[in-house]
């Protein structure tokens, strides 16, 4: 037993290479999706109107085609990063277990 | 009562029932009698299926109902439901992949179990395991309420004042579930998940296109509600300056500001705390489907904010109703032709019974893992596990039944509140955990123990508006030593989580046993095509 086994990177069970710069844009990539609605009053407002909508729902309908542009880029990024990964370790250990 | 619409209503749901009881011979199994293969379809759906199971779960019948009806009611605070569902799709994104891979690598098939495994500590997964169950039942009471709801507008069953006639559509329509739930297990929600989502899908579409230009098109639906409420809050002007109402907008007001945010983000927090949620996402076949979905999903949540405006829509095309519940399917009856309203009453009643099933399995799997294995008969075979699973999601749905026909249906929005409230105080166990195990078991049940007994404590000091003394009432209260008001939720996790931090240095000081870890670091990043993850789905290997 370990104090911190899954957060402790350098030493880590069995040889997985985790290169850390994918998954910081990966969290950046993420951040406003999670923080921008929970920011209320930069959209709790009427105006300007779109199609009849108040701003603060046509905001909040954007918004949500604008988080899943986010989450579908940060995919992208941990789907590349993941694979690297995997061959990095399997090549050099040659193919653990 | 609409000839029409009750045959087209009456023909889905007979379609729908079909379904539930193929489900048990699609992509089968050589054997149906493990918990694998009942309580989590095999653990092998792709992308696809798992789009339309989760957003089945997410987007359940009472969203369908509550969300427009407060929107109806004039308390726009309510429309939280899709910042709501924007959060949580990237703190998905975070921490269930680590969670896929260390339950496939262990055979975990609840957040319990995990629990379990990660802190050595049965105890520990008892009180999250009884938490979900908690929080769980109010949910599929929920469903039920939703159908309830439908099936009054269209007058079925309505019109007696004996209570058994009343309520036989509800009891066929639960039995029906009930028995093919036992039969197909997750595989029936998961096939009925396509029907309940097309139609839907259909039936929102055609009513944010039609329904607007009936009433002069969005501008006018705003104006209309706009005006109305405001001849609301003139009409009621001093009960709303004692308290005894809540004056009405279309947008929130600033003060209401910081409850919709935490309202927001403390559901987002708490919604794959659910044992129903993490059902279908340890479901998948591997470990990208989960990421791959968090970012198809939203799309559900723009179809939720349209359906939430639909409360705005019945404003504006004059529906009055006593029961906000009933102004959406109240609009359909009204504007719709027959066959159509038929249509979108089946979509909410079977969006009741997609969601009732999964939270009916996931409730049995809980019981038979960490209640049943954990304490009961801790050499229970898999065969023995699938037959308990099988009993309890009976029983489970019963519970929801009596619940529903028990307590008064103007509460279900805030009983599934406080639901959430108490399944939140299980995060520090299981999310924190993935991440670290620097918390001790002990300070978590503590931790978790206070959040409990405070948010509740909280919930039961709430009066409904124009009821001093009346208890449950709401789902805000003001931060202590501030004149905000917030979602309990948040308060009594952040009571949880300072017990956690304050009280494990205490403890790893006195040098209280941690307990023993049987995750490793490399677990939690395992993926399918590591060959041990194929070994260990193998249903025989045991979890301690």
């Amino acid at each position: 037993m370990t104090d911190s086994p899954s957060g402790d990177r350098s030493r880590p069970a069995r040889p997985r290479v985790r290169r850390s710069g994918p998954w910081l844009l990966a969290l950046l990539l993420l951040a406003p999706a999670v923080v921008v609605p929970l920011l209320v009053p930069i959209y709790d407002r009427e105006g300007p109107t779109l199609w009849g909508f108040p701003f603060y729902f046509w905001f909040q309908f954007a918004f949500i085609i604008v988080a899943a542009l986010l989450t579908t880029a940060a995919y992208r990024v941990t789907l590349l990063a993941e694979r690297r990964e995997r061959e990095a370790s399997a090549s050099g250990k040659g193919g653990h277990r | 009562m609409n000839g029409v619409a009750v045959g087209v209503f009456v023909f889905i749901f007979l379609l729908v029932t079909v379904m539930g009881f193929a489900a048990a011979r699609w992509r089968r199994a050589d054997d149906m009698g493990s918990l694998d293969e009942w309580g989590l379809g095999g653990r092998g759906f792709g992308t696809f299926i798992t789009w339309f199971l989760v957003g089945g779960d997410i987007y359940t019948a009472y969203t369908f109902i509550a969300v427009p009806a407060t929107m109806y009611a004039g308390s726009v605070v309510g429309f939280f439901a899709v910042p709501y569902t924007v959060v949580v799709y990237p703190l998905i994104f975070l921490f269930l992949p680590r969670l896929w891979s260390v339950s496939h690598r262990h055979g975990f098939v609840t957040p319990a179990d995990f629990v379990t495994g990660r802190y050595g500590s049965r105890g520990l997964g008892l009180a999250v395991a009884v938490t979900g169950l908690l929080a769980t039942m109010p949910y599929i009471a929920l469903q039920l309420v939703g159908m309830q709801v439908v099936l009054e507008v269209m007058g079925i069953g309505t019109t007696t004042g004996n209570w058994f006639v009343k309520d036989l559509p509800l009891f066929i329509a639960f039995a029906v579930l009930a028995a093919y739930t036992y039969s197909s297990g997750l595989r029936a929600p998961a096939l009925i998940a396509f029907v309940k989502d097309a139609l839907i899908y259909l039936v929102i579409i055609v009513a944010v296109l039609y329904l607007p230009s009936q009433v002069g098109g969005w501008g006018a639906v705003f104006d209309a509600a706009k005006d109305s409420f405001n001849g609301f809050n003139a009409d009621n002007a001093d009960t709303i300056a004692a308290g005894g109402a809540n004056a009405r907008a279309i947008i929130p007001p600033g003060a209401a500001q910081w409850a919709y945010a935490s309202l927001a983000l403390g559901s987002a927090m708490a919604l794959f705390m659910y044992p129903h949620s993490l059902t279908g996402v340890l479901a998948t076949k591997d470990r990208s489907v989960i990421r791959r979905n968090a970012s198809l999903l939203p799309a559900y949540s723009f179809l939720l904010g349209l359906l939430a405006l639909l409360g705005f829509v019945a404003v504006a095309a004059g529906v009055k109703v006593d029961n906000a519940q009933q102004s959406v399917p109240q609009l359909f009856e009204n504007e719709f032709p027959g066959w159509f309203a038929g249509v979108g009453f089946a979509a909410i009643a079977i969006g009741a019974l997609v969601p009732a099933a999964i939270m009916s399995i996931a409730a049995a799997n809980l019981w038979t893992r960490n209640i049943y294995r954990a304490f009961i008969n801790r050499g229970a075979t898999p065969a023995q596990e699938a037959r308990q699973a099988k009993l309890v999601s009976l029983v489970v749905k019963l519970g929801a039944l009596v619940f529903v026909l028990a307590l008064p249906n103007d509460f279900a929005i805030n009983l599934q509140l406080l639901g959430g409230v108490w399944i939140l105080q299980t995060l520090p166990s299981v999310v924190v955990g993935l991440f670290t195990r620097w918390c001790h078991r002990w300070a978590l049940l503590a931790g978790w123990a206070v959040g409990m007994l405070y948010g509740t404590w909280l919930a039961y000091g709430v009066a409904t508006p124009g009821d001093p003394g009346s208890h449950f009432g709401g789902s805000l209260v003001m931060f202590p030593f501030t004149d905000t008001k917030v979602y309990i939720a948040v308060v009594a996790f952040v009571a949880n989580v300072i017990v956690v931090v304050v009280v494990t240095p205490i403890l790893r000081m006195t040098g209280v046993p941690e307990g023993d870890d049987i995750t490793s670091d490399d677990d939690y990043h395992a993926d399918a095509d590591d060959p041990d993850v194929l070994d260990e789905l193998d249903p025989s290997v045991t979890v301690r």
